[in-house]
């Protein structure tokens, strides 16, 4: 399952990978054991680069953020059914313990997909492949939010909303589009759907001001509902088109009801009375008995990321079979 | 789907108009609550996102950005029947959780249209085609031109405009006798409405501010009453009874106003923005009668699909 993660030059998309990547390390030998990833060797080599480097205490350095333009890794999430035979019954392969779902995350600008917002022709090979996506995380840097609307910031974030709007539509249109072609084929598909996800990356420098004056309370709601009613508020402001678009997805012919909303944050060093010099630093955990000397992170609020994941996993596997399916026709359909 | 085709006088606010109503469909389509919803198509959304921004960082429209902006299609769809204010549209039901695409086309300035297609010995193409067979018409009227009436024989600011609209008119009645839609909406949006010169409203005796949006009766008769003096063929096209197979529907109007201020360092004027309770900011603009108007397109679209 392609994802496409899209983000604003600067908002911390290799970080956001990196704690991804971090959260996954240590939810993935959790005691639990229902969660396993893999990742092919260019994105663990990038991945475990930048993860060192968060051990060390530092950000990911441009160099890095560099290499990346597709990234990907297998979760497995283990089958309730299955988690409950005995261990031995559960090791063999007959059994197929684990649901698999691809997370690949494609680091993407508005440019990149000019050539299909232009032509409605998407022939990159690489934007197909985004275009197919089923998830769409759009990061939202809590940084660029603020009240004052004759700032840089402020005009930063209008641009972004344009981007992300012309991304979605763009992603709508080719999700109608297969499907259409789909039909067409005689193959019945289920309603094309996109599942979005928005992370409000760097959320520990949203401003007090920017909240008071927007009548929210500081800290992110508990509570699923008001979570989503509290990001929802946020994203009204600062991202209106591209909501709007979200909204209106359905009556396109593609649903992209289901948002979930995700927080970011990594601590980072501070020093009383004193403006920090330089890159700031990353806070690191004290060893304790579950682990230490990572980055202090909302680790929970990325396990709940790979937790929502696991419910799309059960709903995605068709649309894939009958796209593969579809695409097993088309090559051997003679000409 | 709906065809819409908006035309105006030059620099009468066509694309500033057409920004703002892409800010009301953002407004009123991004809260789970509201009962409309729109999706942009990816042919539109480059251009009107740019206008967007323009607009939002309290900029008219710019040269570039009025020449590259033609036209603006989206999905639109009202979920469930709406009472209060709106409720003269009563047959929204039929509109209720269907969808419907609105065609939107701005073909250009009407002097731009060639002598044949206003003759009927060319039938026009691309954009000006389109309007020929628009299903609603949307003239705008620049309220910063309109004069009062007076017995001054001199031509008025108007009549040029008055005269080319006429034609536009007649010429959509001669297309529209070999086929066609049967039916054109009209719809007056007076632009600019903010700057309307105050001895024009006294000398037509009417209040400064139009009659709520609801009361479609006084608010014909207090825009014909402004109309009169400034469109009269115009207006004389939509009541002549010899129309062959085209009929006119009762026509509706809007009130575009948007509020401006200085820039800093002698730069030309800007839009205001304004903030919104809990939502950030938007233009500083009569956001109800553009709800109004897309309440109303709404409305033909469901009776055109009939």
């Amino acid at each position: 399952m392609p994802c496409a993660l899209l983000g604003d030059r600067a908002s911390g998309k290799t970080t956001f990978l990196g704690l991804l990547y971090s959260a996954q390390v240590k939810y993935g030998t959790g005691v639990h054991d229902d969660f396993r990833f893999h990742a092919p060797m260019a994105s663990l080599n990038v991945m475990s680069a930048v993860y060192e480097g968060m051990k060390d205490a530092r950000f990911p350095s441009a160099t890095l953020k560099e290499e990346i333009t597709e990234l990907s890794f297998i979760f497995g999430y283990l089958r309730k059914v299955t988690g409950k035979l005995p261990y031995y019954i559960r090791q063999q392969n007959w059994v197929k313990p684990f649901s698999t779902l691809r997370f690949s995350a494609y680091d993407v600008s508005g440019e990149d997909i000019e050539e299909f917002i232009e032509s409605g022709i998407a022939s990159r090979p690489l934007i197909q492949q985004l275009l197919k996506s089923v998830v769409v995380v759009v990061l939202v840097d809590c940084s660029k939010m603020t009240t004052d609307i004759d700032t840089a910031p402020y005009k930063k974030m209008l641009r972004y909303d344009s981007t992300v709007a012309k991304l979605l539509v763009a992603f709508q249109t080719y999700k109608k589009q297969e499907y259409d072609r789909l039909k067409d084929s005689g193959v019945s598909p289920d309603p094309p759907m996109i599942y979005p996800a928005f992370v409000l990356s760097k959320f520990d420098t949203l401003r007090d001001d920017v909240l008071a004056r927007l009548g929210l309370h500081q800290g992110f709601p508990e509570d699923k509902r008001a979570r989503k009613e509290y990001a929802e508020a946020l994203l009204r402001v600062f991202v209106p088109q591209t909501l709007s678009q979200i909204r209106g997805g359905k009556v396109a012919g593609v649903s992209m009801d289901k948002a979930a909303y995700f927080l970011s944050w990594v601590r980072t060093e501070t020093q009383e009375g004193m403006e920090p010099v330089g890159q700031p630093r990353i806070v690191r955990t004290g060893f304790r008995p579950e682990g230490g000397g990572e980055p202090d992170f909302s680790y929970d609020e990325y396990v709940n990321f790979i937790e929502h994941f696991r419910r799309i996993a059960n709903k995605i596997p068709d649309e894939v079979l009958e796209s593969e399916k579809f695409q097993a026709q088309s090559l051997i359909r003679p000409n | 789907m709906l065809h819409v085709a908006i035309v105006g006088d030059r620099d009468s606010g066509k694309t500033t108009f057409l920004g703002l109503l892409y800010a009301a469909l953002v407004k009123s389509g991004s809260d789970k609550t509201d009962d409309l919803r729109f999706h942009a198509a990816l042919d539109s959304i480059e251009e009107i996102t740019g206008l967007f921004q323009q607009l939002m960082s309290g900029a008219f429209p710019d040269s570039a950005t009025k020449e590259g902006m033609h036209e603006f299609s989206f999905e639109l769809a009202f979920e469930k029947p709406r009472g209060g204010v709106l409720a003269r549209f009563g047959s929204r039901n039929q509109a209720a959780g269907t969808s419907t695409t609105v065609h939107i086309t701005l073909p250009g300035r009407l002097d731009e249209q060639h002598h044949g297609f206003l003759q009927e010995t060319a039938t026009g193409r691309g954009r000006w085609r389109d309007a020929l067979d628009a299903d609603a018409v949307i003239v705008l009227a620049d309220s910063t031109k309109l004069a009062p009436k007076g017995e001054d024989p001199e031509p008025g600011p108007m009549e040029t405009y008055d005269g080319r609209v006429e034609a536009f008119l007649t010429s959509i009645v001669r297309w529209r006798a070999r086929g066609g839609r049967d039916v054109l909406h009209p719809i007056f949006v007076f632009s600019k409405f903010d700057a309307i010169k105050p001895e024009v409203v006294r000398a037509a005796n009417v209040e400064p501010t139009p009659p709520d949006v609801s009361k479609t009766g006084p608010r014909a008769v207090y825009a014909t009453t402004l109309l009169e003096p400034n469109l009269p063929r115009t207006l004389a096209v939509l009541q002549e009874a010899d129309r062959g197979k085209l009929r006119f529907a009762r026509p509706s109007y809007f009130f575009s106003s948007v509020r401006t201020e200085a820039k800093a360092h002698g730069r030309s004027e800007g839009i205001r923005l304004r903030r919104i309770d809990g939502a950030g900011w938007e233009p500083d603009y009569s956001g109800h009668e553009y709800f109004a108007l897309l309440e109303y397109l709404g409305e033909i679209a469901a009776q055109t699909k009939d």
